[in-house]
């Protein structure tokens, strides 16, 4: 621990333990009345939202969506993925996005926190020839996404279920349709699947597993622009 | 990067001081104006805790200190 915080400070950022004596809440005082201070309580949350511009994920999310909303969704998903062993902080979190951004935004962000980003925008670009096709892509799925996602969970009605999937997917004819489910819920899921295959034609599936998900990718064969 | 510390250890009293000296005050739980009004938090318009709160450039912001209002505050003011 630094002898003088205000020092540490100055070189950046300080977790230091500091005995605020008057000369250092003055020095503080000042810092801030100069404008170059950042105040806060925990510094490991500003320190994970800060370096999220790093990500490479982040990355290429902005290299193809340049929407505002979708942009800060993202960044709220992987907040919510760092926040994993954090209950309080990550259902906090949960509900201060549903109250801003609605229970679609909160799908979203849900959505990046599972990981299924990077893995969704690989099969994008396996069929996608052109940047444009990806964008367009991406844009038409996060705009669209509550047609285009469903979570099964376990006592889901499989029938009942994969009918209206396939209805949605017959109406709407989306480039890629996923399904997904916690570990609980893969024979369900799985069901669902099998069901909405045999009522669709034109549309070919990647499975893709993690440790607590597995989703199935519905992808539109020969989709072109 | 500009400087950024930690005043969990603040403490109370020295919260409301300093809060005072930004021309704010406090009802011991709450960071209010001088009428008297809580603070809202500028991206979730809940009321800021003195125990809580991060102050920010940009006029001096007084945000919750949750991961939400810190990332759209990032997002408005430090987008590079």
């Amino acid at each position: 621990m630094s002898d003088d915080p205000i020092a540490s400070i100055a070189k950046g950022v300080t977790s230091a333990v500091i005995e605020w004596t008057e000369e250092k809440f003055n020095a503080l005082l000042s810092e801030i009345r100069d404008g170059d201070m950042k105040i806060v309580n925990d510094i490991d949350t500003y320190q994970v939202m800060k370096g999220q511009k790093k990500s490479p994920e982040f990355g290429l999310f902005t290299k193809y969506i340049c929407d505002d909303r979708l942009r800060k969704l993202f960044r709220i998903g992987l907040s919510l993925r760092a926040l994993e062993a954090n209950i309080e902080k990550r259902n906090a979190l949960r509900t201060r996005t549903e109250a801003l951004y609605a229970k679609v935004g909160l799908y979203i962000a849900e959505f990046i926190q599972n990981g299924f980003f990077l893995k969704y925008l690989d099969t994008v670009i396996k069929r996608e020839k052109t940047e444009t096709g990806i964008r367009n892509e991406l844009m038409d799925f996060f705009k669209n996404f509550e047609k285009r996602v469903t979570s099964i969970k376990e006592m889901d009605e499989v029938k009942k279920t994969a009918h209206g999937i396939s209805t949605r997917i017959l109406s709407n004819l989306p480039r890629t349709y996923i399904i997904f489910c916690n570990v609980a819920a893969t024979q369900t899921c799985s069901a669902v699947k099998e069901i909405v295959m045999s009522e669709i034609t034109g549309y070919t599936f990647e499975v893709y597993k993690t440790s607590t998900k597995e989703v199935y990718f519905l992808s539109k064969e020969d989709a072109a622009y | 990067m500009g400087k950024v510390v930690s005043i969990k250890n603040m403490p109370r009293d020295l919260k409301i001081q300093l809060v005072k000296e930004l021309g704010y005050d406090s009802d011991g739980t709450y960071v209010i104006t001088s009428n008297g009004n809580p603070v809202l938090d500028k991206y979730t318009n809940e009321p800021v805790k003195i125990d809580n709160m991060a102050i920010l450039p940009g006029s001096t912001i007084i945000l919750d200190d949750n991961p939400l209002s810190i990332m759209l505050y990032l997002e408005e003011y430090e987008n590079e």
